[in-house]
């Protein structure tokens, strides 16, 4: 009975529910025809993209509405003068009816179109078949549930169109709203927009539960249209829910229940101001800088913190800002950066943010005894990384990937990157979980993307899609020129996935009283020998243990090595306090010039990273300070070599040394990735090498 | 009672649509709900089938409460309404052949005399059909199987004689084996065929009985005087329509009784010449019982 009702519509429906295949078929071809890559603008491929990424899928989509719609208005709900409501057949019956007709009607082709697609290119059938049954659902889930919706409250074609049309201006000016009012920046945080969507899908589920037997009972649809539209409307705002209302969710939902990331004043450290009296831009104005220092608390997951936004706005006890207008707010200059974990057991990371204001404006505000509210937006990017990982379903790819954070530049969206370390081969299929937002491909090595997305949101730009829950195919066209290894076959051959990360993570706000705020260029620690208490450290940054229990301190703002034995006493072991250089010698003879790291051996040689002069500082138990030769080459060629920004360092048994640098420049599909780090191994006889990561940055000696 | 109801009321937006109907249709008969437009005769009909729920009361078909009545109750249920939807992209053939299933006791054979009976193209789309052939589809496939109650609302409205006519004939041929429920204006169609009537008026169910016992007791009666004749102040209250002309008198008697309204009239007239009380036909009851029900309206 139920094929006969379907049959019944598809003799009704037929035309137009060819015409919605054959645009989504059309879209398929064309996507298999290489649209799918181009670019959306300035060539004729372009020209394609735009047909086959943004104008097809569109149209299709509407036509799998409008399709949706006139199915469940040939036998309408509203009114009471329809033929079905006299006939018997049963009502479960004729729903499924319309569901079936959905499924046939509309989703197989696109289904179809998906599989062909996927087949075409050689994938493996299991994964072609997921990944388009999950698009289809998908659909089903949040097009035509909600059409379905529509035309359960409108009589007539024409009124859905007018219900459409009402609440897309409805959501236009929501949309103005939010943005103005700056309501979205809470949002929700990377990898849970996922329980927008169950919300907004299980609502639109219950509102046709609901609204169905309402209908047939009350054959009016004027009440139910304003409900749906209410509720329509108020669906995206579930996107920008507070943050607060999310962290309560994951926990609800028990889904890596996470303490978010958030930021607290450092009381423990001053906040200070310095005024250069710098006139600038030629105007007159004299610039103070503003240090706060801050602490990200919460990082169980990460290591590293990135600051994407500092906004400071000063507040007078009288509600208006120092300067007698109405609240300002002062953007932090330059990006505040990265901040890494420096305390492990607490997971707290310390760091400063530095804001520039009119000297005149801050001397103002410090008279007022204002207040100091900073406002740091930021990335918690470990926790993206692990779980853009944790979407990568390909095995073997899994073992040889690592992802890791990257700026693509200081104005762009922040990502991380999730990179094969071995070629890829046939590249491959990896399946994005709910996990990440959204994804970013980039196309290494001729690799081919089919991208499903199933979230029906447009593309936004050639390499950004906007997706929750999708399958991305790589494969390597075999006739491709540019699959052959060249001598970036490293980078070339492998497979690199960016996972999106929205900006937003935490949200935080610290008030400081500026009351409290000192001159930076006032007295600050100094380094002074003694017992116990009567020591002073300037900023002691690393610390290592002998094997008779003397401590070793890196002392970096005086640039030199502390010593405290086990009775307490501390002397100067090498360097003099506040005398820099790169001087070889013994004792307080040796100069250093801000030391960072240290690590000792099993013979009790000290190795420093002498940050200042880029080199490796060895310190034998007799405190003679040496230099430790970096080399590269062979034979003829070899030569000395210096690393770039040196941090930890850790000697071995066998004489090496690993210390962490830069990396290399990468320059990948033209984006060039910048400030990678990777670890180096430096042998005994000097030689450099990489140990894990990607090539270091290098160059020669005296450069 | 294949149909009852018990002070039925519905209510649209503060307007009283019905107003306490309380309907008896026996098995059998071809029950006819006359009134004036606007008196709630549709939605009656609606409120019974259970397409619209009604504010208070309650009714039964075919001994179900209305508000149960479920897929499997309308297998013996027909209805054809003038504003009834049809699909009307699907051809009649293709439409017969859509609803042959859901109909256990469906009757190709029958059907196909429908189809012949009255001359429907089945291969003929139904938006390409007149309103009459519309009817004609919707009698045909509410006939074909065979339904133990028939509703018909206004059947007959805007249709040409000759397709009342056919209408009516087919309808008749097979009235013994069901029971019909029809709304109408044609009153002159239904008359012959009609075995019990209902009067609605503003929603009010003024009064039901078998056409027989409406026969009996209402008379069209026309008094001649010997002098001009003028309307009496206070005419007894089962008089109505009353009409001076001259030197005769015309009224209604719904309440006749010989003796009685020889007893009347001569308490109210003198020099009366003749008395003529003659059956009168639904149409000519109905006429003066809306006339009567307007001039109160006015006169309120």
């Amino acid at each position: 009975m139920i094929w006969h009702l379907v049959r019944k519509d598809l003799r009704l429906l037929w035309l137009f529910a060819a015409g919605v295949a054959a645009v989504n078929l059309l879209n398929a071809a064309l996507l298999m025809s290489g649209g799918a890559f181009a670019r959306v603008s300035g060539n004729e491929a372009g020209q394609v993209s735009v047909v086959s990424n943004v104008a097809l899928p569109a149209i299709g989509l509407l036509g799998l509405v409008l399709l949706v719609i006139s199915v469940i208005q040939l036998d309408r709900l509203p009114g009471s003068s329809q033929d079905w409501l006299t006939r018997p057949i049963p009502r479960g019956t004729l729903f499924t009816s319309k569901l079936l007709f959905v499924v046939v009607a509309g989703l197989l082709p696109i289904f179809v179109g998906d599989v062909a697609m996927g087949l075409a290119a050689h994938f493996d059938v299991s994964a072609v078949l997921v990944a388009s049954v999950s698009r289809s659902v998908a659909l089903l889930w949040l097009i035509c549930v909600p059409a379905a919706l529509v035309a359960v409250v409108t009589a007539t074609l024409s009124e859905a169109l007018v219900f459409v049309v009402g609440l897309v201006v409805i959501l236009i000016a929501e949309l103005v709203t939010v943005i103005e009012l700056k309501l979205f920046e809470p949002g929700w945080p990377a990898g849970y927009g996922w329980i927008a969507i169950w919300i907004v899908g299980l609502v639109n589920v219950g509102l046709l539960v609901l609204a169905i037997p309402a209908q047939l009972r009350w054959r009016t649809n004027n009440r139910l249209r304003w409900i749906l539209l209410v509720v329509f409307s108020l669906e995206p705002l579930i996107g920008v829910m507070p943050l607060s209302v999310t962290t309560r969710i994951q926990y609800v939902v028990g889904r890596s229940a996470r303490v978010p990331v958030s930021v607290e004043a450092d009381r423990s450290r001053p906040l200070a101001f310095r005024n250069p009296a710098k006139e600038v831009r030629g105007e007159g104005i004299s610039i103070t800088t503003l240090t706060v220092p801050v602490t990200i608390l919460g990082a169980q997951e990460t290591d590293r913190v990135f600051v994407d936004r500092a906004v400071l706005r000063l507040v007078s006890p009288a509600g208006v800002d120092p300067s007698g207008r109405s609240a300002r707010e002062y953007v932090a200059k330059t990006g505040p950066g990265p901040l890494l974990l420096n305390d492990p057991d607490s997971h707290r990371m310390r760091g400063e943010v530095t804001f520039s204001l009119p000297t005149e404006v801050f001397a103002a505000a410090k008279a007022s005894h204002a207040t100091a509210e900073v406002r740091l937006v930021g990335t918690d990017f470990r926790s993206v990384a692990q779980r853009a990982l944790a979407t990568l379903q390909h095995e073997p790819l899994n073992d040889h990937t690592r992802c890791y954070p990257r700026q693509l530049s200081p104005s762009e969206t922040r990502v991380v990157i999730c990179e094969s370390t071995q070629p890829v081969g046939d590249c491959g299929a990896l399946r994005a979980s709910d996990e990440v937002l959204a994804h970013i491909v980039v196309n290494p090595g001729g690799c081919r993307r089919l991208d499903y997305e199933p979230w029906p949101l447009p593309v936004w730009r050639d390499a950004y899609f906007s997706g929750a829950v999708g399958q991305f195919y790589f494969k390597k066209p075999s006739n491709s020129e540019d699959a052959e290894p060249t001598s970036k076959a490293r980078w070339e051959d492998s497979l690199v996935v960016i996972a999106f990360a929205p900006t937003v993570h935490f949200l935080d706000r610290i008030e400081w009283s500026l009351d409290s705020a000192i001159e930076a260029s006032g007295p600050r620690a100094r380094s002074r020998d003694g017992v116990g208490e009567a020591a002073r450290f300037a900023s002691p940054t690393g610390m290592v243990a002998d094997r008779r229990g003397n401590l070793f301190v890196v002392d970096a703002d005086d640039s030199v090595i502390r010593k405290i034995t086990p009775s307490g006493e501390v002397t100067t072991f090498a360097g003099m306090a506040q005398q820099t250089g790169a001087v070889d010698g013994s004792g307080r003879n040796a100069r250093f010039d801000h030391p960072h790291s240290i690590g000792i051996d099993q013979s009790d040689e000290i190795f420093v990273v002498d940050a200042g002069s880029a080199t490796i500082r060895k310190i034998t138990p007799a405190g003679v300070v040496s230099t430790v030769s970096v080399m590269g080459g062979e034979g003829a060629e070899r030569k000395p070599l210096r690393l770039k920004n040196l941090s930890a360092i850790s000697a071995n048994a066998d004489g090496s040394l690993y210390v962490i640098a830069d990396a290399a420049k990468i320059v990948e599909d033209s984006v060039v990735i910048q400030g990678a780090r990777t670890i180096v191994r430096i042998a005994a006889d000097g030689t450099v090498s990489t140990l894990a990561g990607p090539p270091a940055w290098v160059e020669n000696e005296g450069k | 009672m294949i149909i009852q109801s018990e002070g039925l009321n519905k209510k649209f937006r503060g307007h009283d649509a019905l107003r306490g109907i309380s309907l008896a249709v026996p098995e059998g008969n071809i029950y006819a709900l006359i009134g004036a437009n606007g008196a709630g005769k549709t939605t009656t009909i609606k409120t019974l089938l259970n397409l619209l729920a009604p504010t208070s009361g309650r009714a039964e078909v075919l001994g179900i409460d209305t508000r149960q009545l479920s897929a499997r109750d309308f297998a013996r249920i027909g209805y054809v309404s003038e504003n009834q939807e049809l699909p009307l992209r699907l051809s009649v053939g293709a439409y017969l052949g859509f609803l042959r299933p859901f109909y256990p006791t469906w009757d190709e054979e029958l059907e196909r005399s429908l189809v012949s009976e009255l001359r429907l193209p089945t291969e003929r789309k139904i938006r390409d059909l007149s309103h009459g052939m519309r009817m004609k589809v919707g009698l045909a496939c509410a006939l074909s199987f065979r339904p133990k109650l028939l509703v018909l609302d206004e059947p007959f409205s805007g249709l040409d004689p000759l397709v009342k006519d056919e209408l009516m004939s087919r309808l008749l041929s097979q009235a013994d084996e069901m029971t019909v429920f029809l709304s109408s204006h044609e009153l002159d169609e239904i008359e012959a065929s009609t075995t019990y009537v209902g009067y609605l008026e503003n929603g009010r169910l003024l009064f039901q009985e078998p056409m027989s016992s409406l026969a009996a007791r209402v008379r069209e009666v026309r008094v001649t005087l010997e002098h001009p004749a003028t309307v009496p102040v206070d005419p007894p209250a089962h008089w109505i329509d009353l009409l001076a002309t001259g030197n005769v008198l015309t009224f209604f008697d719904l309440a006749h009784e010989p003796e009685s309204l020889r007893t009347s009239l001569n308490s109210l007239f003198s020099g009366i010449r003749s008395v003529d009380a003659r059956p009168a036909a639904l149409r000519s009851i109905f006429t003066a019982l809306a006339r009567t029900s307007s001039s109160r309206r006015v006169a309120r």
